[in-house]
């Protein structure tokens, strides 16, 4: 009993207190950011623990990129849309801390595909059937994507498919059945 | 050298503290089939898990808080009990309103126990009974396919009329079975940490009475 009262004798009483205060921080944090697989919580710890470090950002967005293909794939749009979103920024952010060009063209590179997953995902989805009005919102929004990653990607294989949805894009906004008519080029 | 006994109680405190927030991080995540849930038990799963504790502390399973640091493992523990009974509980609906007013019921009398080895039988029977309907009684009747209609006076299957007593109900996968199972696990160990060494034989007066209300013995001159 009186080493129950008197835990400042004993350093492993110490020690546990402290690392369960830590680990209670970290459970509270675990539960706000409530991740949904390991490599969601890995990147996230990452990012968390160095933010200002190109590595763990870049790792951050190919996960959230891997992770919007999957939801993509199973027909899950608006979690893919978000986990687009979330890919862009981060690696528009790893951009910023980039110390070699090498490095800054890798981000833009995965900026750009994030954002031209999200891009073609808005023009599915802004797309309605013939006897539906399109969503000229989100097809505006994903003109303006497509002409972004014009301007700030030199990849030939990425700017092929930015002017692929740019086309499709504008072809769509056109009013009523001019939309099926080509234009002169 | 047996290693449990030669613990300080400072030392087992904090490491049946650790292992009750360990136990109630695990307790939350409910892996089901499409995501995982990361879920904080409500009122009446703490509510009753304020119940256990003070039963627990009662009969000495716990022991009694008497200084600032052994109120930490009971705290944590009630918080590990509180995770843990809304991972038992079943889904929201008639079937819960049953199964907790029965608990409530059953909770009287676990009171009234006087061995500490009984109580901790009644509690792993009653969790038996519980993880019983939630893994595999309500998951089996949810999992039926959509009856047809039929029978006398167009009743249908009376399964159907299963899906009707839950309001909100998500499947647990075996993967968020194996989390919750090492939840309880860790809740066992630590609760076997804590377990006062001492007493072997108490007297009448330390089973009915809790220890703040017994008499005081004068030292023998």
């Amino acid at each position: 009993m009186r080493e129950m009262q008197e835990p400042g004798r004993d350093p492993w009483a110490i020690g546990g207190l402290v690392l369960l205060a830590v680990l209670s921080v970290g459970a509270l944090q675990l539960y706000r950011s409530a991740p949904q697989t390991l490599a969601d919580a890995g990147t996230r710890g990452l990012v968390a623990v160095r933010p200002s470090a190109f590595g763990p950002r870049v790792r951050r967005a190919e996960e959230r990129l891997v992770t919007a293909e999957a939801a993509r794939a199973a027909r899950q749009d608006s979690a893919a849309m978000v986990n687009f979103g979330a890919a862009a920024e981060q690696a528009w952010a790893a951009r910023g801390f980039a110390d070699t060009p090498a490095d800054s063209s890798a981000a833009l590179n995965l900026w750009s595909r994030a954002v031209l997953g999200r891009t073609e995902l808005l023009l599915q989805t802004g797309t309605g059937p013939w006897w539906r009005r399109d969503d000229n919102e989100r097809l505006q929004e994903a003109l303006t994507s497509a002409q972004r990653v014009l301007a700030e990607s030199a990849d030939p294989e990425i700017r092929q498919r930015a002017e692929a949805l740019r086309r499709e894009t504008e072809r769509r906004l056109r009013p009523g059945p001019l939309e099926w008519i080509p234009r002169r080029r | 050298m047996d290693t449990a006994a030669s613990l300080t109680p400072a030392r087992r405190a904090v490491g049946g503290a650790l292992l009750f927030l360990g136990s109630a991080t695990l307790a939350g995540m409910h892996l089901t089939g499409d995501d995982t849930q990361y879920r904080v038990f409500g009122f009446l799963e703490g509510a009753f898990a304020l119940l256990l504790a003070y039963t627990l502390v009662l009969r000495r399973v716990w022991p009694s808080p008497e200084s600032t640091l052994a109120w930490i493992p009971v705290v944590y523990g009630t918080l590990a009990t509180a995770q843990l009974l809304d991972l038992l509980f079943p889904p929201p609906g008639v079937v819960e309103w049953v199964v907790v007013t029965g608990v409530a019921v059953h909770a009287w009398g676990t009171i009234g126990v006087r061995s500490r080895q009984r109580l901790v039988m009644r509690l792993a029977t009653l969790t038996v009974l519980l993880a019983l309907l939630r893994f595999s009684v309500i998951p089996i009747l949810w999992g039926r396919e959509e009856p047809t209609t039929g029978g006398v006076l167009g009743l249908g299957n009376p399964l159907e009329g299963v899906r009707r007593w839950f309001v909100a109900y998500e499947p647990i996968g075996p993967a968020g079975q194996l989390v919750g199972f090492a939840a309880l696990c860790l809740w066992v160990l630590a609760t076997r940490l804590l377990w006062p060494p001492e007493e072997e034989r108490p007297t009448r007066a330390a089973l009915v009475l809790p220890p703040w209300d017994r008499p005081r013995l004068a030292p023998p001159e």
